[in-house]
């Protein structure tokens, strides 16, 4: 069958360059999607975009598609025509249905029953007469991008479409897609020519644009962009370090970028590196260069068109106010000691319904305290003086003109103003981790704060019902319960996190002004925390399914713990030395479930009969301390090796003791025994689970 | 080029093209978007085109007169096209041309930027323009204002003109532009920049500008239940200008400042809502043919 090249780019107005690489994929998706639904079979589907282009190329694509011939069952004959012979309404419909005449149509008989019938014959539909049906639907559904309407048509897309080329190899598809007429023609470059071209073939758009020098591959725009910073990188010796994601936002700016370097004077260098790195990279989107690890006076820059004078003078004369209004700002900060107004805290609301930025950190301060006094019992931390300041920058007029700057900028002010360091970078870092990425808090008083911090804000929203809903996550729970827990696993605090859930909601509900709209969320936030470690344990770290349940399904949550279980389960989970350990503790378990009556852990030594349950009952008696010890030094490992030695005899037991005998006491007992034997199992995780 | 020839360029390259050219509005705005001839006009089906220069009050960005790039007191220039045409893009790029800005020569990028208007009720799809990094125009597409759905579209343009006057002159200091060939724009604006900070940050006494939100809302209500919007408008106008001065003096916490916006959002939707009825009354007269 014939193949061919089909072409399809759509013309608009700007794109958002953040999200274009996303928004061409899912357009990619669904023509691939919606090829296949429709059986047209191509090789490959390509997808290119500059900021003004989404290309799509599908290379070898069907020219037709073939409908075999097929045969379809009707309806009975005996109801397909009346007593004189005159076809009835059901043969007609029938008829009707597959578009055939009465005479296409056949009898057949099918289990001593005649059924009409009719075969299909093989019918050919020319791609090329699909496709505006498919693209449309491609480019229709499109979720989580914000579309926009513009002019007096009803369109909705990304940005305003402004032509639409479509071509079959060297055939010009006359068509409309999403109420846009398709073209014969797509531009060149904006900046230079702004030319109409006319292509009448896939290789003559390629030629063409080349011409114009314009680069359509997204990736070999990103490699013109490394490539020159790498030339100034090592010409002036600057450190290795490129933003991969500011070169993809800034190759998807242009349809062919140039590169320079400009300057700022060095007397900005002074201001805090959050600020210079906000203003240079997120506002003015250039790079960052940096010597030693230090940030320079020099940065790059990307322009659509080749560089002149103008415009390096030009970037500059920008950045040089921006610089000097954060110099305005901090100047009128550090002139305001900021330090000393807590009260202008009041003024910040947190949440309506939980209160001030005041009452937060109040809260900040009492549950900082719990945890050092159940942890530490630590005098000499730092946590109070951190919990009282570290909300304090939110008031500065650096951090109301930049809120990304909070923490960061206290951090700064508080070293200007000589406190102590571990309060000052305390302040920078009660907020760590804000991502993924960063670390958790270098220092312990900073853990407990942002402990503290992101526990009150969790519990309180649980408090008052807006948990977080599909998207919508304005005060970043998500973001907070992974900092929280991170925090939590890596640092043993000696704590246990259901009753620091129980604090925290003591604390906030003392104060009568806080309505809870949510009554016993206790169990609801703890077993919130549980799921949220079960998806850690499992993504982050790969430990199994059952692994993870066997630790999780403790009514405990001490994440730290958890972590150091696990570790020792999963070190020896596939050691075959431990199969009959887990195998064990799974038919004990079962026993005892399918037992009913009141268990004891009493055993009375007088009715033990065979040898073997008094083997097991001694094993137990000269193990048990050294198991309990075991289990509060929290050396796990040791003790499954020792639990390990039990086998034997409940092997043993299981062969030659009856449980089930007619006197009771005896059952009674046989059944305690195991269940003291079940005890030893569970202390760790419930081990069961994980026996075959 | 001075500063009154980009003004004068601009307005007669937008004449040129169909729009009204119109005077500034006669009370204090935030931007251009608040005269009525964008704010009212973008509303229903009626086409309209206009041009014009609004001086724009933001009290918060005032500097004292100490920041080469900001001002608490400066020019729009706007062109309001609606429905927007399908080359307004070309166009914008064709008047950056009238001002001898030559696009192979200048690195101008479309930067994504949603605006929103909270207390307008408004909302746009478009860019920051920047023209070697500098932003120096706002483009967007109206989808919403007032809380009434734009149909049709227009399209806004908003020229920061001391922004463009810098790069045309070169300056790196606002107050060097020349407004005309003898006279610079800091021998006009410097002392009523320091006044006017001073004023707004350190003496604006806010018991009178809270009261007077207060009258001023009830005043506003009356007008829209007598079916007056246009006037009903200016009252919203002079609320919004209360709160900015409100809030450069600091004297409302940011809860406040939500619920404060919150009013005027409310009073601008039944003004839209009115507007739009008055209109229709007169069967959208500016629908011609």
């Amino acid at each position: 069958m014939a193949k061919k090249n089909l072409l399809f780019e759509i013309g608009t107005e700007d794109l958002p360059s953040k999200n274009l690489r996303i928004f061409s994929e899912k357009i990619k998706n669904n023509i691939e999607e919606n090829l296949k639904k429709n059986g047209i079979n191509y090789s490959v589907l390509k997808n290119y975009y500059t900021n003004i282009r989404l290309i799509f190329i599908v290379v070898s694509i069907d020219e037709e598609i073939i409908i075999e011939k097929k045969i379809i069952k009707g309806p009975p004959v005996e109801k397909c025509f009346d007593e004189l012979g005159e076809p009835t309404k059901t043969a007609l419909g029938f008829a009707k249905k597959y578009q055939a005449g009465l005479d296409d149509l056949s009898q057949k008989i099918i289990d001593n029953k005649k059924y009409l019938f009719y075969e299909k014959p093989q019918s050919i539909i020319k791609t090329q007469d699909m496709l505006s049906k498919i693209l449309e639907k491609s480019l229709g559904d499109i979720e989580g991008q914000k579309k926009m309407r513009w002019g007096s048509s009803s369109i909705l897309f990304i940005r305003p479409i402004r032509w639409m080329l479509l071509l079959l190899e060297d055939k010009h598809i006359e068509t409309s897609i999403l109420g846009v007429k398709t073209t014969n023609y797509t531009y060149g470059d904006k900046a230079n020519s702004n030319n109409k071209i006319i292509v009448n073939s896939i290789d003559k758009y390629f030629e063409s644009l080349k011409k114009e020098k314009i680069q359509i591959d997204q990736n070999k725009r990103s490699d013109i962009i490394k490539k020159n910073i790498a030339t100034i990188v090592t010409d002036h010796q600057y450190d290795n370090k490129i933003d991969s994601e500011l070169l993809d936002e800034v190759a998807n700016m242009a349809e062919y970028p140039y590169v320079y370097t400009g300057r700022f004077p060095d007397e900005y260098l002074e201001l805090p590196d959050e600020v210079l790195s906000y203003v240079i990279q997120d506002t003015q989107k250039y790079f960052m260069l940096y010597k030693d690890k230090k940030i320079t006076n020099s940065f790059i820059g990307t322009s659509n068109v080749k560089i002149n004078k103008n415009i390096i003078t030009g970037n500059e004369r920008v950045i040089n106010p921006r610089l000097d209004d954060a110099r305005f700002f901090i100047s009128k900060d550090l002139n305001n000691s900021i330090f000393e107004k807590k009260d202008l805290l009041k003024k910040i609301i947190f949440h309506k319904k939980l209160g001030s930025m005041f009452d937060k950190v109040e809260r900040i301060s009492e549950l900082s305290e719990y945890i050092n006094n159940k942890s530490y019992r630590d005098k000499k931390l730092k946590h109070k003086e951190i919990a009282a300041v570290c909300k304090l920058d939110l008031i500065s007029h650096m951090v109301v003109e930049i809120p990304s700057l909070q923490g960061y900028i206290g951090c700064y002010y508080a070293h200007k103003k000589g406190m102590h360091e571990d309060v000052a970078n305390g302040i920078k870092e009660h907020y760590a981790p804000r991502n993924p990425e960063e670390e958790i808090p270098k220092s312990i008083d900073a853990q407990i704060v942002s402990i503290a911090d992101k526990l009150d804000t969790i519990v309180g929203i649980f408090l008052i019902n807006e948990k977080p809903t599909g998207t919508r996550d304005p005060l970043g729970i998500r973001r907070a319960t992974n900092g929280l827990l991170r925090i939590m696993l890596k640092t043993n605090h000696r704590i246990d996190l259901a009753d620091l859930i129980n604090a925290s909601y003591g604390i906030i509900t003392k104060n009568p002004n806080i309505l809870k709209d949510s009554e016993n969320i206790l169990p609801e936030c703890n077993s919130f925390f549980k799921e949220k470690l079960f998806l850690i344990f499992k993504e982050n770290y790969g430990f199994k399914d059952n692994v993870i349940s066997s630790v999780i399904d403790n009514k405990n949550i001490n994440p730290y713990d958890m972590m150091k279980k696990i570790e020792a389960i999963d070190s020896i989970l596939e050691n075959h030395e431990y199969d009959e350990l887990f195998s064990n503790a799974k038919r004990v378990t079962n026993i005892l479930k399918k037992s009913s009556g009141a268990l004891s852990l009493n055993i009375k030594e007088n009715l033990l009969r065979e040898s073997s349950e008094i083997i097991l009952y001694d094993t137990i008696n000269n193990i048990k301390d050294e198991l309990n010890s075991l289990l509060e030094e929290h050396s796990y490992l040791d003790y499954l090796q020792k639990l390990n030695i039990l086998n034997v005899c409940v092997k043993t037991f299981f062969e030659e003791v009856m449980i089930n005998v007619d006197d009771q006491d005896i059952k009674l007992n046989r059944l305690s025994l195991l269940n003291i034997t079940n005890n030893y199992y569970n202390n760790l995780a419930n081990i069961a689970i994980l026996g075959h | 080029m001075t500063f009154q020839e980009i003004i004068f360029t601009l307005k007669s390259f937008w004449s040129a093209k169909g729009c009204v050219s119109l005077e500034p509005y006669d009370y204090p705005v935030g931007a251009a978007t608040f005269h009525p001839s964008t704010f009212l006009r973008a509303l229903g089906p009626e086409p309209w085109k206009a041009v014009y220069v609004q001086p724009c009050r933001r009290p918060t960005d005032g500097r004292y007169g100490e920041n080469p790039n900001r001002l608490q007191h400066y020019y729009q220039l706007q062109a309001l096209l609606k429905p927007s045409p399908d080359n307004i893009q070309d166009l914008y790029i064709e008047s950056l041309q009238a001002l001898g800005v030559e696009r192979n020569k200048n690195d101008i990028k479309f930067v994504d930027d949603n605006w929103e208007s909270p207390s307008l009720g408004a909302a746009g799809v478009g860019w920051e323009v920047w023209l070697n990094g500098m932003e120096i125009s706002q483009f967007t597409y109206f989808q919403q204002v007032g809380g009434i759905d734009c149909k049709p579209v227009s399209g806004e343009l908003t020229y920061g003109l001391e922004r463009i006057a810098m790069h045309l002159q070169s300056v790196d200091n606002l107050y060097d532009i020349k407004w005309n060939n003898d006279i610079t724009y800091g021998e006009i604006y410097l002392q009523n920049e320091e006044e006017n900070s001073k004023y707004n940050f350190e003496l604006v006494e806010p018991k009178i500008f809270i009261k007077l939100f207060d009258d001023m809302e009830k005043e506003c209500i009356n007008l829209i239940e007598e079916s007056l919007p246009i006037p009903a408008y200016d009252l919203l106008l002079q609320n919004s200008h209360s709160l900015n001065l409100l809030d450069s003096r600091q004297a409302i916490s940011s809860t406040e400042r939500q619920a404060y916006i919150l009013r005027l959002r409310k009073l601008s939707s039944l003004i839209a809502k009115k507007y739009l009825e008055n209109r229709e009354k007169i069967n959208f007269p500016l629908i011609k043919n």
